[in-house]
């Protein structure tokens, strides 16, 4: 167990934007200081202060530790070229690099299907183990308590026996994998005595020869050995001496004579399941020495398929090392990889992988497979924060098996975030430097903020500056420059940042601090609240919740700090240089003892008025109050899901499943995390067997979810209605019985019956679900009263606490003039909204402002490339005849969304007409 | 009301259907620019109103004509007792020349063929009662004029068996078309007396082409049977195209004074081309003696009253104004015609090219929720009630394709049908949001799209749903 100080977690930034008042400078002396609460609790909130405040000295933000392309659609429309062209081995490396370029989007689905693709396409056998283990990996399965790590989930992509077959899966389509029945009596017991094999009537053949070792003998048929390999033949049948007696003498060849039996049944009935694992090693050896090719692979399967534990993998794969047994080897990888991150942490497996001995010997794999390897490992090590000795030899391994350009790039670079995490500057800017040779622009950031470090502030801002003159600018180059910078050039700095990438959450927190401490309160809560309004981030809540604090709100203070903990349970809230308990003293501060009904008033009155995060706050304190009360936990995960929160609102569904009760409510938790995966016949089987356990309504409920997501005819459709029926009936809350009926409204517009839908949506705002008035104002307007559309939209605005949505709704509803206005707040309050920009480029394109138009459209596509917002631009750009860049558009779209159909026919449509405008030229020639 | 004639009681005159359900609710809340201004328009009726300045104004250079005067002196006695039913031969010389003119002079009308009725509507049961014994059919090309069940068979007991063309070739006649009809006929043990056709086509607003023409006289010629056509939008013919009259055929095919001329027999009115239908002016013009002579005792139960025979005698004996009032009546329906393609181009709507006519023959098979003529009916009664426009729908002029509709444009002025066209395309795009969610749509939407690319607004707002939340 050695090492064990090298696995701890770093601390993130955020840590050190909060000084101690003993050390107000910037020292990188390491562990915070805990504070203990001094004050007494009835004392004044000052006291629940932490120690120091956030100052806009110390505050930085992050450096991306992913691929960070200069120009994203650029690069999608190369890459989806190359895939479309690429041959079959290409292929699975090809989506392994869309993964690593998409990464920066942070698409959960998206991501997951270009390991899906990757995982289809790969060939070869330790290939296919590592996609499968990170298929599994991705979906945090590890996290799930009573699932083995070698078991299959019945996803054929993520099932370990699969992967250990070669050849590409292709149409491994995950709809329940079948290892299960194809392997079922395969594997025998060890235990299996080779006497009893004299059963088999493959054995009645009369023995005409012996194999001696020491005093034992093994009878055997002189044809059925000869049979096994060309040496033996020439052995038995040549011109050499055993071709003439029947008693061979095998003492010589170190080999057992368990071993020599075995021989001799194999060679009768071509079966090794039947031995033991020592056994079928010797068998190995010897097949390896006398070239018996179905012998050994034989042996090699049945080794492999006895690799289930990690002590067997780490004694096995030595062994496969050294013999080069490919398939054994993936075995045993398999298992490490299957462990993740556990395995991370296990001194023995990491010695192995960071071994200098494994690193030659693994070579024979390809270094293309084992830079896969690697990349996983590392992949994993950097989701776990680590920034150990062993981090860095794994990424060093990356590097050193990467090939191709984005390969050493994203090694070198992640070298250098690690590096930079250990404060060793000097260390992390030498591979920025290199990462930044390659081609990858954003290691840049890394070169001038480790100059920064290093205290060459100017020539930091140069290296900013020189970039921004030099490239198209981004939103991360003033962001960076911006830190160098002083005064009114900061500040400037920092607008243009939000300006060209309004997702990027530090000029933001930065203005937020900078105006609390010129005392300029009010704006100062504007700011954060704006990033808190569309983007929600533990930090960003926190230092909201610091500013609540420090003004005195407890009871706000402690609404954000619930949501942060909602966000991430394991948070260190303010640094850690709070009083551990300070939820709970906050708590005894702010409100006399709520009882579990008060709770559930203010969450009925925080969930109708649409406000998340209070709601999450009570869902949190609830759990709090009563940890056995598991659908609070699927409640989060809804809040979560709505607050765009997805990574967080899985883990609340896990955990769920960890603490369902009973097998109904397990099966639900369990559909909702295979919906989220993208596996809709999987849900419905998960919803249908909780009916038929239980008639719950959130069994209804998902299944009818399920439902209306596949495209549905209208007699199927129907059957949604009865199955939201079926739900209404069973047990639950307004809450969420408000939702069905929401959504009940919702299939009745579908199915164009309009009076049922508006009683449905009535009956939801009747129970205080206040979204069905966005329902109600659609049918209001399909029913060609557009200005009764816009009057519940109205309302809808009025009530809710986040109202970008429904701005954008109404802006449907109402006159072009006012739609304008309404969009143009949705974008204000929600700038990750993209229709707003499609209307606004749409209506430029109609006034013939063609250039105007694509400006608007690229505005958003700067940072958030979508599918909608790339297919209108590609629609323009093919109006205006621009056909290479519609294609490239296309492409990069299709990237998004292989089978959006409308793209499909656009990118056909205007590679046709870019040939015939070359052919034209081409016969001009 | 066991005392009441079948003909009474039976729903034979055809007055129940949505055609007419239409005009009612238009009349109870008629579309006025200043006293009701959301009131209905009315464009289910194929009225002229273009050119009733040039009649006005020449009303006004000639007094005598409508003040019963010849050369200053009146006529009134002689008018007041005028009652012969072979009509003013002037008139009858006036109208033939008229007739002749709208073909170009190429055929000529011997005035003493023609039989005056009031309006086309008598003209068309009297052939009806001159050609068919009660039982007996007449074979219509699909889709027809609605009045047609009415005219032709309530009183006289006759059959109607569609000929059904299709929007795949613009609604034309094609032979198998017609042989199919003629078996149905058969089929239904109905003795097949002749063919009627209106040419221009109404509601098609399309002229028969001269393949049609030759096809119909081939046809009739080889059954044996009559062929009726109703040629009184002739004078609406605005395209570039000559009007070809089934007398053309007959002359081009040498057929004139042969047996099958007598079998063809033309109908003619005022009411489409000068926009007089109140003046109830018709006439039968056939090469058949008998007829002629049968139709003219019959057309005492309509006679045309001399009042109106002398003031459009001296109207239509003016040269001068004739050809003037032919050119500017054609460019002003082109013009309108052009307004109201153009209007329901932007609302993502198209039409069957139409070169006659008062009228569209208006494609919204994209708007209807599925390919039913119960659905057409919900469209249109949205159209009615909600839109408030009134427009005659396909299955009233028994069309076999759900989603057609006839709509009017020459009997308003050019701000109210832009009003009318407006309210249209507000109602188009609201539904097409709607209809968005249904998936069957989309390819709908998409050939909606390809006709109204440049409107980028219009596409954007459909884009992406957001799904329900959990």
């Amino acid at each position: 167990m050695r090492n064990l100080k090298l696995f701890e977690r770093f601390k993130s930034t955020q840590v050190h934007a909060f000084t101690t008042q003993d050390s107000p400078s910037t020292s990188s002396n390491g562990s915070p200081r805990m504070m203990k609460f001094l004050g007494h609790p009835k004392s004044k909130s000052r006291s629940l202060l932490p120690h120091g405040f956030p100052t806009t000295d110390l505050l930085e933000p992050p450096l991306d530790s992913y691929l960070k392309p200069i120009d994203l659609v650029e690069s999608l429309s190369n890459l989806y070229r190359r895939i479309e062209s690429s041959s079959e081995s290409e292929a699975s490396m090809l989506y392994l690099e869309q993964y690593a370029v998409l990464r920066s989007l942070g698409d959960a689905k998206l991501l997951r299907r270009c390991l899906l693709n990757a995982r289809r396409h790969a060939i070869d056998v330790p290939c296919k183990v590592v996609f499968s283990a990170w298929l599994r990996f991705f979906r945090r399965e590890h996290e799930l308590v009573g699932v083995e790590s070698m078991d299959c989930n019945g996803l054929a992509s993520e099932c370990p026996k699969t992967s250990l077959t070669h050849g590409c899966d292709l149409n491994v389509d995950d709809e329940g994998c079948e290892c299960s029945t194809v392997c079922e009596d395969e594997f025998g017991s060890d235990d299996v005595k080779i006497s009893k094999a004299d059963e088999f009537s493959g054995l009645d053949e009369v023995s005409d020869i012996s194999f001696c070792v020491g005093s034992e003998k093994a009878k055997c048929v002189r044809s059925r050995i000869a049979a096994l390999s060309r040496p033996f033949e020439a052995m038995l049948y040549g011109s050499f001496v055993e071709s003439t007696t029947s008693e061979i003498d095998f003492s010589e060849n170190g080999i057992s004579i368990e071993a020599m039996l075995a021989l001799n049944i194999y060679s009768r009935i071509k079966r090794v399941d039947l031995f033991r694992v020592e056994t079928v090693f010797e068998l190995l050896q010897l097949a390896s020495k006398f070239c018996c090719d179905d012998l050994k692979s034989e042996c090699e399967a049945r080794l492999a398929a006895s690799v289930t534990d990690l002590d067997k993998a780490l004694t096995f794969v030595e062994y496969a090392l050294e013999e080069r047994t490919t398939l054994l080897l993936s075995a045993c990888l398999q298992v490490f990889l299957r462990e993740l991150p556990q395995s991370l942490h296990n001194p023995k497996v990491m010695r192995f992988f960071c071994s200098s001995e494994a690193k030659e010997q693994l070579a024979f794999l390809g270094s293309e497979c084992v830079f896969l390897l690697y990349y996983f490992l590392s992949q994993v090590g950097m989701e776990e924060k680590l920034t150990t000795d062993t981090m860095l030899i794994l990424l060093e391994r990356t590097r050193e098996f990467a090939r191709t350009n984005w390969q050493k790039a994203l090694s070198l670079h992640q070298m250098g975030c690690v590096l930079f995490e250990r404060k060793d500057y000097k260390a992390a800017q030498f591979h920025f430097r290199l990462a930044s040779s390659l081609g990858h622009v954003y290691s840049l950031a890394g070169v001038s903020r480790t100059e920064y470090k290093q205290g060459k502030r100017y020539s930091a801002y140069r290296l900013m500056n020189f970039l921004i003159s030099n490239h198209k600018p981004h939103g991360w180059m003033y962001q960076e420059r911006s830190l160098y910078n002083v005064g009114v050039e900061k500040l400037k700095d920092l607008a243009t940042a939000t300006e060209l990438d309004p997702t990027l959450s530090f000029p933001y927190k930065y203005r937020a601090v900078m105006k609390f401490e010129q005392k300029q309160i009010k704006e100062a809560f504007q700011e954060i609240d704006r990033l808190i309004q569309f983007k929600l981030s533990p930090e960003c809540l926190e230092l909201r919740a610091w500013l609540y604090l420090a003004t005195g709100d407890r009871e706000s203070c402690l609404r954000d700090l619930r949501a942060v903990l909602s966000l991430e349970p394991n948070y260190v809230v303010f640094g850690g240089k709070m009083r551990d308990d300070l939820v709970e003293a906050l708590t005894a501060q702010c409100i006399e003892v709520e009882s579990e009904a008060d709770c559930w008033v203010r969450l009925f009155d925080r969930w109708s008025a649409v406000d998340d995060v209070a709601s999450l706050a009570v869902v949190h304190q609830m759990l709090q109050n009563d940890p056995s009360k598991n659908f609070l936990r699927f409640r989060q995960s809804l809040l979560l899901l709505r607050l765009n929160c997805q990574g967080a609102a899985m883990r609340c569904l896990r955990m769920a499943w960890n603490l369902a009760t009973s097998e109904a409510e397990r099966l639900v938790y369990e559909g909702w995390l295979l919906y989220d995966m993208g596996y809709v016949e999987e849900t419905l089987t998960k919803a249908e067997e909780a009916i038929s356990i239980q008639r719950s309504f959130e069994a209804f409920f998902l299944k009818a979810y399920a439902l209306a997501d596949k495209n549905l005819d209208a007699d199927e459709i129907s059957c949604v209605v009865q199955v939201l029926e079926e739900a209404l009936k069973c047990p639950s809350d307004g809450l969420r019985k408000g939702q069905a009926l929401n959504n009940l409204g919702s299939i009745y517009i579908n199915l164009g019956m309009l009076d049922q839908a508006e009683t449905a949506y009535k009956n939801a705002i009747e129970i205080k679900h206040i979204r069905a008035r966005q329902g109600l104002a659609r049918v209001y307007f399909l029913k060609n009263q557009r200005k009764e559309a816009c009057e519940e939209m109205t309302k809808l605005i009025e009530k809710s606490c986040s109202k970008a949505a429904a701005y954008e709704k109404r802006s449907e509803y109402c006159e072009r003039e006012k739609a304008k206005e309404d969009l143009d707040m949705a974008t204000t309050l929600d700038p990750l909204r993209t229709y707003p920009y499609r209307y606004r480029a749409a209506v430029l394109m109609d006034d013939q402002r063609e250039t105007e138009a694509v400006e608007e459209l690229s505005k958003a596509i700067a940072f958030r490339p979508e599918l909608q917002t790339l297919h209108l631009r590609a629609a323009f750009h093919e109006a205006t005849g621009n056909l290479s860049l519609a294609t490239q558009d296309c492409e990069a779209a299709l990237c998004l969304d292989p089978n959006h159909t409308e793209t499909l026919h656009l990118y056909s449509r205007s590679k046709d007409q870019a040939s015939s405008i070359d052919n034209t030229i081409f016969g001009l020639d | 009301m066991k005392q009441l004639s079948t003909k009474v009681t039976s729903n034979g005159h055809g007055q129940d259907s949505s055609y007419f359900l239409g005009w009612e609710e238009y009349e109870k809340n008629p579309y006025d620019e200043i006293k009701n201004p959301n009131g209905m328009i009315q464009m289910g009726l194929a009225e002229n109103q273009l050119c009733f300045d040039l009649i006005e104004s020449w009303l006004t250079k000639n007094p005598d004509a409508a003040s019963l005067k010849r050369n200053g002196q009146s006529i009134f006695r002689e008018l007041a007792l005028f009652q012969d039913y072979h009509g003013m031969p002037e008139f009858k010389k006036a109208m033939a020349e008229f007739m002749e003119e709208i073909r170009g002079n190429r055929v000529t009308f011997d005035p003493k063929k023609i039989v005056l009725a009031a309006g086309s509507t008598s003209a068309n049961e009297t052939l009806m009662f001159c050609l068919a014994e009660p039982g007996d059919a007449f074979l219509l090309p699909t889709p027809y004029y609605p009045g047609f069940d009415r005219d032709l068979k309530w009183r006289t007991g006759a059959e109607i068996v569609p000929i059904h063309c299709s929007s795949s070739n613009g609604f034309q006649i094609t032979e198998s078309a017609l042989q199919q009809a003629y078996q149905q006929a058969q089929k239904l043990d109905l003795k097949v007396k002749g063919v009627l056709v209106t040419n221009p086509s109404n509601p098609l607003g399309t002229a028969l082409t001269r393949r049609e023409l030759n096809l119909l006289v081939d046809f009739i010629t080889s059954k044996n049977i009559h062929l009726i056509s109703d040629e009184i939008y002739s004078g609406t013919m605005f395209g570039f195209e000559q009007f070809i009259s089934v007398m053309d055929v007959l002359k081009d095919k040498k057929l004139e004074d042969t047996e099958v001329s007598k079998r063809v027999h033309v109908v003619y009115s005022l009411s489409k081309d000068l926009g007089l239908p109140g003046f109830r002016v018709g006439a039968i013009y056939s090469n058949d003696e008998m007829i002629v002579s049968a139709a003219t005792k019959m057309s005492s139960f309509g006679l045309v009253s001399s009042q109106t025979q002398y003031l459009l005698s001296a109207l239509l004996s003016d040269k001068k104004f004739t050809s003037q009032y032919l050119e500017e009546n054609q460019k002003r329906l082109k013009s309108r015609q052009r307004r109201l393609v153009s209007g329901l181009e932007s609302a993502g709507i198209t039409c069957l090219r139409s070169n006659a006519g008062l009228f569209c023959w208006v494609d919204m098979r994209h708007l209807l929720d599925t390919n039913t003529f119960e659905a057409e009916l919900d469209l249109w009664k949205k159209i009615v009630y909600n839109v408030k426009l009134n427009i005659s729908p396909g299955s009233s002029c028994h069309c076999t394709e759900p989603g057609w509709f006839r709509v009017c444009f020459a009997n308003m002025s050019e701000d109210t049908l832009d009003l009318a066209l407006k309210r249209l395309k507000t109602f188009v795009e609201s539904t097409d949001c709607g209809r968005m969610i249904s998936r069957s749509s989309h390819e709908r939407l998409k050939s909606l799209r390809k006709k109204t690319v440049s409107n980028w607004v219009f596409r954007v707002s459909w884009t992406d749903r957001v799904p329900d939340e959990r």
